[in-house]
């Protein structure tokens, strides 16, 4: 069956310097701490990340990830626990998403991304933001109208969360701007709107041999479901073919789906970009919060 | 008693849905047989899901299944 179909191996994480120096900076800057279900543990603090990144001349993922693997969890994701164990976030921190779009489904999704840790971003989004937007993207606010989305979205990734390293290109990516973005990547994420670019973006995730989590909004209704290379796309079967009034022309994309849209997406995206299977490879979720009734269907 | 099914109409299609989300079918009665007497013109729909799986206007309906009515759904 399609979703049992194994993904294609995670790149392995960057080299961090094993050396002794590093290992007694961390374990020197470490503090002694509970989890929230009462067990202790040993954490470090994001100022003692950013000192260390400083001091060692490293990127402060990498110091993340060291500490990770030193079974020393950075004070930013105790609460990703026992959600992630330890080795699964230092799997994140050496990850790579890539996302294309970054209106309502893209800021939601670069805000759950960069919180979860995902250690590198590339996206893109030529768009600016209009006073339109303001009902449901995330990085759009009054005083932005008129700026780059892909601008505010690298403000915010910074602002969170320092060691994502997070770039945004501000143009629409066409199949070869697409090809180069979606590199290295072990996820691809399509928070595009409308129909126009979505087989590009389809065809260069399958090309890369990666999977595309993709979602739909219209009204209340969203659909959300993970295309695996050569694999049938929700897109095939709810995207009308392009003939037909699109719903969502008739009813908006209110605030509460978007966002729900987008969180969905980033729980499938983590999942996988974690080492576990998808749950929604060759499937579509449906969920209708107008009856919250969620439905998932095989495609 | 005739026989029923239970209709989900989602998203634009939601006011075509019958009263309480139920509707009588005849014998052999279609997908698309259904959705015209529900007033869904072909061109509005999406897609069609029986039993959570998609189908066609072709496809025959059997008693107690579950009929869902999508549009076209690309927002983002």
């Amino acid at each position: 069956m399609a979703h049992d179909t194994p993904l294609s191996p995670m790149p392995p994480a960057p080299a961090v310097p094993a050396d002794t120096a590093l290992a007694a900076a961390l374990d020197a800057a470490a503090r002694q701490g509970t989890y929230p279900d009462g067990r202790p543990g040993r954490f470090l603090d994001a100022p003692a990340v950013a000192a260390l990144a400083a001091r060692l001349a490293l990127p402060p993922r990498l110091v993340e990830i060291a500490a990770l693997e030193a079974s020393l969890c950075p004070l930013r994701y105790a609460r990703n626990l026992h959600a992630f164990s330890l080795a699964e976030q230092a799997r994140l921190l050496a990850s790579k998403a890539a996302l294309i779009g970054l209106g309502g489904l893209g800021g939601g999704i670069v805000e759950n991304l960069v919180r979860a840790g995902v250690g590198s971003i590339a996206a893109a989004d030529g768009d600016v933001f209009e006073e339109s937007n303001l009902n449901r993207q995330l990085l759009s606010r009054l005083d932005a109208v008129g700026r780059p989305k892909a601008t505010l979205a690298a403000e915010r990734a910074a602002a969170v969360n320092p060691s994502v390293e997070f770039h945004a290109q501000a143009v629409f990516l066409d199949r070869a701007g697409m090809d180069v973005l979606l590199s290295g990547a072990a996820v691809a994420v399509d928070a595009l709107g409308g129909l126009r670019d979505r087989p590009a973006l389809t065809a260069a995730a399958a090309a890369r041999g990666i999977p595309l989590v993709t979602a739909a909004v219209a009204g209340y209704t969203v659909l959300v479901g993970t295309v695996l290379p050569g694999g049938p796309s929700p897109a095939d079967l709810f995207g009308g073919g392009g003939s037909g009034t699109a719903a969502e022309d008739v009813l908006g994309c209110p605030s509460p789906a978007v966002m729900a849209a987008a969180a969905l997406q980033s729980a499938e995206v983590v999942r996988l970009l974690a080492g576990r299977p998808g749950a929604l490879c060759g499937k579509v979720l449906i969920a209708d919060l107008e009856t919250m009734r969620f439905d998932t269907v095989s495609l | 008693m005739s026989d029923t099914v239970t209709v989900r109409a989602l998203a634009t299609l939601a006011p075509y849905a019958p009263p309480g989300g139920v509707a009588s079918i005849g014998p052999g009665e279609t997908v698309g047989e259904l959705a015209d007497r529900l007033g869904i013109e072909p061109e509005a729909l999406g897609s069609v899901l029986v039993n959570e799986a998609p189908a066609g206007l072709d496809t025959v309906l059997s008693p107690g299944s579950v009929v869902s009515f999508v549009p076209p759904i690309t927002g983002g």
